[in-house]
């Protein structure tokens, strides 16, 4: 196709120099022959200069041309897109690259504004850099977003040329190249994000960190302040072991001795130096003494004992050969897989006295209160006395009578003489109950018919429940078993009971029918409880909380002390005392007293 | 009316057999009749207020004690004299028996021969006083048959106010006041102004 296009562009420019030659055609003809002559020669030599500069031309043209494609080529399938603008800023060459980028044929393209690919808020931008380019004509970049397909948007990175026609100052283009950079710009947020996202991780580890190293300085100053304490507490312990009252006493598995305290040397008799690394069983007596190692043994190989975590009472042995009282607690540590015993062991030989103490003290309380309690029912109990008595002094002044008479009726004389002798009895059967009932100040146990006992304090308060008009009823077991117990004593808790329903009873008003109920009754085989019931005023919450409080009375001359000597009375002949009341209907004191089992009777 | 030792009855209230039976051997060997109750109730359910005598009462006794029964008997208009028993001698008690009106007060055990005494003189002054009781008892029977206008004018007469004086205080009619005071003498059985004064005066009206 060049060839051809050369032989047009040949028979073109000869009839343009044929023209050119018409115009300034000079007169050959008047020439000399010479002249022709020269002038051919020059013409000849002219022409063929003009072959050469034409050949030479024609190559340039053909290399120009080359040039040319492998311009277009590289323009063309360049992977950077190259856009071709004029002066007004439409497009008028694209290349594969843009028409990719902006998804549109190059036909399409060709001719359309290159602004309305841009994205709006790019666009003012994109008109600055247009005009600058056209004013510096050197070379700049910006980065646009331009319409992709699906409106969606990629960056581009625009680098623009101003080109300059020398040939013809009129046609000036602008190069852009274009190159996407979305997915540069993506990957440069994302490594932005993960930046961020280190930094602040990285921000979050330095804090913990920190709060770690505060903590853990913290805790050095803990231990440094708990390593104080353990010494102090230490120095407490070491304190209190040697200053204890009580025994302390460290054993090992074999039962020698690995500390014990001051106590020990003065509880036993014992020096420290005969006490550290002796065996422990120097401070028991037998059987204790020679089974002791044998318990450890067994322990040891069992773990299975109700010795530890409880208290005991035992003897312990004096280094003088005496027996002590003691109460021993014992427990169990462990070191090194090695079992060791510590034992606390008490001096009780003075609580013993004193608990001996306390009951002496105590039964005198309760001959205390029984005397207080025959003052209450002296009333009673005299006029129980000065009835048979003063039928006596009757009965005596009727037989002084009979016998003043002048026809001396003898039999009425005998038996008036009879009833004498039996009001004189009566008599003396309450004087000498009541004198036991004071006067007895020891427990005799003995066995006892609880009935018989019931009936006996009954007939002692029989007078004052008549004075108050008091309908008594008595409800006995049938053939109750016997119980082991001080009859004095029982007769005074029940007694007690009954004086206290009397005058609860007396406190209603005088239409109220005044009931008083004395059960005995065999609650199990092993137990009789007894009842006395009122249908008193009963007994507020707030004093049955006291009740049994030592000096808690409700009455105005009481001494308070009945009900709690009641209680230690039934409690020291292994029963129980309780109550139920309820205010307005009355109130029930019933106790339990043990009865004697074949078995005891039997021993 | 004869007045003897069987015109009157000894009343004994203990509730302890021994005691009752003792005090009736001894009373009725002193001459006495002698009736024995178990109970204050029981004397009362035979209770004879026209019937002479004295009661024995022990004090302390179940539902209703001697002091009730003192307090029943006064309520009953009783001039029965009582000699009080009681097995323990608290003052309170005594005391308040003897304000009742009770002649004597025996501690328990007593000198069963000075009870019989004491009988005695009760008994004798029961006998002394009894024709004044039994006047003074017709008197108030009289003077409660009158109405109480005629108590009203009764009342001012005896006070010595002319039949004038007491028209005028009561505001009626001489004429009227002479026929009430003719119903009065009538009704008292009085023949003269005197007598009513006595009347009034033994009866314990004036």
């Amino acid at each position: 196709m060049s060839i051809n296009n050369t032989d047009i562009l040949r028979d073109e420019l000869r009839k343009k120099a044929e023209e050119n030659l018409q115009i300034t055609r000079t007169d050959v003809a008047n020439f000399s022959s010479e002249a022709v002559h020269k002038l051919i020669y020059e013409f000849q030599v002219y022409q063929i200069e003009l072959e050469i500069q034409n050949e030479k031309l024609r190559t340039t043209q053909l290399e120009l041309h080359d040039s040319r494609g492998r311009y277009q080529i590289l323009y063309d399938y360049a992977p950077i897109g190259f856009l071709t603008l004029n002066k007004d800023g439409n497009i008028t060459n694209a290349n594969r690259a843009v028409c990719a980028l902006l998804t549109y044929s190059k036909a399409e393209l060709q001719g359309a504004k290159y602004h309305k690919y841009i994205h709006s808020e790019d666009q003012d931008r994109f008109y600055l850099f247009f005009h600058q380019l056209l004013k510096l004509a050197g070379n700049l970049s910006t980065e646009v977003r331009i319409k992709h397909a699906n409106q969606q948007f990629i960056t581009v990175l625009c680098q623009g040329y101003y080109y300059e026609d020398h040939y013809n100052g009129e046609l000036n283009e602008f190069f852009l190249t274009l190159q996407d950079v979305s997915k540069q710009k993506y990957t440069e947020q994302k490594i932005q994000q993960l930046n961020e996202k280190l930094t602040q991780k990285v921000s979050e580890q330095t804090l913990k960190l920190l709060s770690n190293n505060k903590k853990l300085l913290e805790n050095i100053k803990e231990i440094k302040l708990s390593k104080a304490d353990l010494l102090e507490r230490e120095a407490r312990l070491n304190s209190v072991f040697s200053a204890a009252v009580e025994a302390i006493i460290t054993i090992d598995e074999t039962g020698v001795i690995q500390s014990a305290n001051h106590s020990v040397t003065k509880i036993f008799g014992y020096s420290m130096d005969e006490l550290i690394g002796h065996n422990v069983n120097k401070l028991m007596p037998a059987p204790h003494k020679e089974q002791h190692t044998n318990y450890l043994q067994k322990y040891l190989s069992s773990h299975q004992t109700k010795v530890i975590g409880s208290i005991r009472q035992l003897e312990g042995r004096h280094k003088d050969g005496t027996l002590i009282p003691i109460d021993l607690s014992l427990s169990e540590y462990k070191i090194d897989e090695k079992c060791y015993f510590t034992g606390i062991i008490r001096n009780v030989s003075e609580r013993r006295h004193k608990e001996l103490l306390d009951k002496q003290h105590l039964d005198e309380l309760a001959h205390v209160t029984r005397l207080g309690l025959m003052g209450e029912m002296a009333s009673g109990i005299a006029h129980e006395v000065n009835q048979p008595l003063t039928a006596i002094a009757t009965y005596n002044q009727v037989c002084l009578h009979l016998l003043k008479s002048d026809t001396l009726d003898l039999i009425k004389l005998q038996e008036t003489l009879q009833k004498t002798e039996q009001q004189a009895l009566r008599a003396g059967q309450v004087i000498s109950r009541m004198r036991e009932f004071i006067s007895t100040n020891t427990i005799h146990r003995s066995s006892i018919d609880i009935n018989e006992l019931v009936q006996d304090a009954m007939s002692l308060a029989n007078d004052e429940c008549q004075l108050y008009s008091i309908q008594c009823t008595v409800d006995l077991a049938k053939f109750p078993p016997c119980i082991s117990a001080d009859a004095v004593q029982i007769e005074q808790v029940v007694l007690n009971l009954i004086k206290n329903s009397i005058d609860a009873l007396t406190k209603l008003a005088q239409e109220t029918p005044r009931c008083l109920t004395i059960q005995t009754y065999l609650i199990s085989p092993k137990y009789i409880e007894v009842r006395v019931k009122d249908n008193g005023l009963g007994i507020n919450d707030e004093a049955q909380a006291r009740i049994f409080t030592p000096f808690f009375t409700t009455k105005v001359t009481g001494m308070g002390m009945g009900l709690s000597i009641c209680q230690s009375l039934i409690v020291s002949h292994g029963g129980e005392l309780r109550f139920k009341s309820c205010v307005g209907k009355g109130s029930t004191f019933y106790f339990t007293l043990p009865v004697i089992s074949q078995n005891n009777e039997t021993k | 009316m004869k007045l003897n030792k069987q015109a009157v009855t000894i009343y004994v209230v203990d509730d302890e057999f021994a005691v009752r039976d003792s005090l009736s051997m001894l009373i009725e060997l002193a001459g006495f009749k002698v009736e024995s109750y178990e109970s204050a109730l029981g004397f009362l359910a035979h209770f004879n207020p026209d019937q002479l005598g004295c009661l024995i009462l022990d004090m302390r006794m179940p539902y209703m004690d001697g002091l009730e029964l003192q307090e029943e008997l006064a309520q009953r208009c009783s001039d029965l004299p009582i000699i009080f028993m009681s097995g323990h001698g608290d003052i309170p008690i005594s005391a308040k028996a003897f304000r009742a009106g009770a002649v004597d007060f025996m501690e328990k055990p007593f000198d069963s021969q000075l009870l019989l005494e004491r009988i005695h003189e009760v008994i004798d002054k029961v006998l002394l006083t009894w024709p004044a009781v039994l006047k003074k008892r017709q008197i108030l029977e009289r003077y409660a048959s009158l109405t109480s206008r005629e108590k009203e004018v009764f009342l001012l007469i005896v006070h010595n106010h002319s039949s004038k004086d007491v028209a005028k205080n009561l505001n009626i009619s001489n004429r009227t006041v002479d026929v009430h005071r003719a119903n009065i003498m009538r009704k008292m059985q009085a023949d003269s102004l005197n007598t009513l004064v006595i009347m009034a005066m033994s009866g314990g009206i004036l």
